[in-house]
């Protein structure tokens, strides 16, 4: 059965003519795009086994629904190949999810960008980095399946500067921004095990972040010293109070591997630094003003330094994976916006 | 001479063929049927009439001072029967839904604000819209340095609800003490009540 596709057919005389006129029709983000052929696009989908209208998720302050067609056709333009489309579409379900806020992160003038964590054995068969290298350029799966969540975040989310992207800046990593956790490398459980999902399962789990902000710490030698350390750089900026999230707010670190070879030697498993973070990122600030408001990250007043408030209710939001090559003692801090992590199954 | 220890790009020649492709662009869902809802009936004077303030944020340091200062103006100038006050848990997203309802059953016209940065501004006049979609005449507030969120949210949601602006030299989502807040206040709220009623101008108990 030949399954009917809904969106509009544009012919052109070669697939340059397309990449042309992508740029044209405002369809590309700025790097240039595969064509979504018809044929392809429908033997991605018989493959999914997905009916073209089957619907992804919505985003009803803008009364947009996406559907698998949608997605599918931008991760095609972003040189997804077909086994990388089931990854793809669980981000762009994870992105749509109600705790991600899509409205929210889109409009920001602070504008967020969105980590796509990949989890579970499909890492190795996609070629998903984990290693050296994996927040950067150098891995197709890697790129395409992050271009692909961003392209659809454009074309069918109205994401375009100047309509809802009001972006004062915009970041780098709102062209591509995933990879994987490198569960292979300690005996750490992985987030989406942490999460509730089985060690078998592939999840994804999406996150909108409007910093990112990094320890380099090379000389702490103590499990102790070194998160102390993390919750203090941590604490440079505030997690503001979310009352509609509420207990499901939550910010991911990634551990580089010194650390991770650190604390591990130390016997330090994730919910033992999760248990020793936790106090030290949400513990009321040393300095206030006279209403009662930290002074922010920087030299306190006496001496010594203020802290940002982390408005962060429960130690579950706390989302620990780790990543990365060897080289250099670094840990990462994503401060989240408006919105909570969600992982979804691929 | 430096060896290349690696193949770089080189050229290529491409045997291509014409090509069919497939529109990656949004397809919108379905908005509410609104060219009837966009000019609900307005009363004449705010006299009398129940208000409702949804507020997604105020700006500034002082916590709902915005608001505190315009429901005040409505009531000591244009003896408006009652506000109704929503502080919204989240400025990015919609009131909940109960509390939506209770103003969609309660009030005769709306007042959204305030728009002072992307997701604000551009959640502020889809509150207006959608309290206009229910029939409820209202206008949102945002400052100028928004008016492309304020504009998209509008031609997104196919809306001509009105707005109005604050303009320089208050910064959009900057400290504003009370006392310029009052002023803006009293500056933009003739606009406000303009666009709520039929009247030719506000009418303001004292002058």
């Amino acid at each position: 059965v030949t399954i009917d596709l809904g969106s509009p057919v544009h012919r052109y005389q070669d697939s340059r003519g397309f990449v042309e006129d992508a740029f044209n029709q405002g369809w590309a983000d700025g790097l240039p795009v595969m064509p979504p052929t018809v044929d392809g696009v429908r033997a991605i989908l018989e493959q999914l086994g997905l009916a073209p209208d089957s619907v992804l998720g919505d985003i009803p302050s803008q009364d947009i629904t996406v559907t698998a067609e949608q997605a599918v056709v931008n991760a095609v333009m972003a040189g997804c190949r077909p086994e990388q489309m089931s990854l793809a579409l669980g981000a762009v379900r994870a992105f749509l999810a109600p705790n991600a806020n899509a409205h929210g992160v889109i409009g920001s003038v602070v504008s967020p960008a969105f980590m796509v964590l990949v989890n579970g054995p499909a890492r190795a068969t996609l070629g998903i980095n984990c290693g050296a290298g994996c927040f950067g350029p150098g891995t197709r799966a890697n790129a395409a399946v992050g271009h692909a969540l961003r392209l659809v975040i454009r074309n069918c989310c109205n994401a375009v500067p100047g309509l809802a992207d009001r972006a004062v800046f915009s970041q780098p990593a709102r062209y591509s921004f995933c990879f994987g956790e490198d569960e292979e490398a300690s005996d750490w459980v992985p987030l989406h095990v942490e999460r509730g999902f089985g060690t078998d399962e592939n999840v994804v789990t999406v996150s909108s972040f409007i910093e990112m902000h990094a320890l380099r710490d090379v000389e702490s030698v103590a499990p102790e010293v070194l998160l102390t350390q993390l919750a203090l750089v941590a604490r440079h900026r505030p997690i503001d109070t979310d009352h509609v999230l509420g207990a499901d707010r939550t910010a991911v670190f990634v551990i580089g591997p010194e650390h991770r070879t650190l604390l591990v030697r130390a016997g330090w498993t994730k919910e033992d630094v999760r248990a020793y973070l936790y106090p030290r990122l949400t513990a009321p600030p040393t300095y206030v003003d006279e209403q009662g408001r930290p002074f922010g990250w920087g030299s306190g007043p006496e001496g010594g330094v203020a802290e940002s408030t982390w408005a962060l209710p429960d130690p579950k939001g706390v989302l620990l994976a780790t990543a990365g090559g060897a080289g250099l003692g670094l840990s990462f801090v994503f401060y989240p916006h408006w919105s909570a992590s969600v992982s979804e199954r691929f | 001479m430096r060896k290349v220890m690696r193949m770089i790009p080189s050229l290529v020649v491409v045997d291509d063929s014409p090509v069919a492709v497939l529109t990656p662009e949004v397809r919108t869902a379905a908005v509410p049927d609104v060219a009837s809802k966009n000019r609900p009936e307005m009363p004449q004077t705010l006299e009398g009439c129940v208000v409702a303030v949804i507020d997604s944020d105020s700006p500034g340091q002082s916590e709902s001072y915005f608001a505190k200062a315009l429901i005040r103006e409505l009531r000591e100038e244009f003896a408006v029967a009652e506000v109704v006050w929503v502080k919204k848990a989240n400025r990015t997203r919609p009131p909940e839904a109960s509390v939506w309802q209770d103003v969609i059953e309660r009030a005769d016209v709306g007042i959204s604000m305030y728009g002072g940065c992307g997701t604000c501004s551009s959640r502020t006049m889809r509150d207006a819209i959608e309290l206009q979609w229910a029939g409820i005449p209202s206008v949102a507030i945002s400052h100028e340095d928004m008016r492309g969120a304020v504009e998209s949210m509008r031609r997104i949601s196919k809306a001509d609800t009105p707005y109005v602006e604050v303009n320089r030299p208050t910064s959009a989502s900057g400290a504003w003490t009370e006392s310029e807040t009052d002023a803006v206040v009293r500056r933009i709220l003739p606009s406000v009540v303009a666009e709520l009623t039929s009247g030719r101008a506000p009418v303001r108990k004292t002058a």
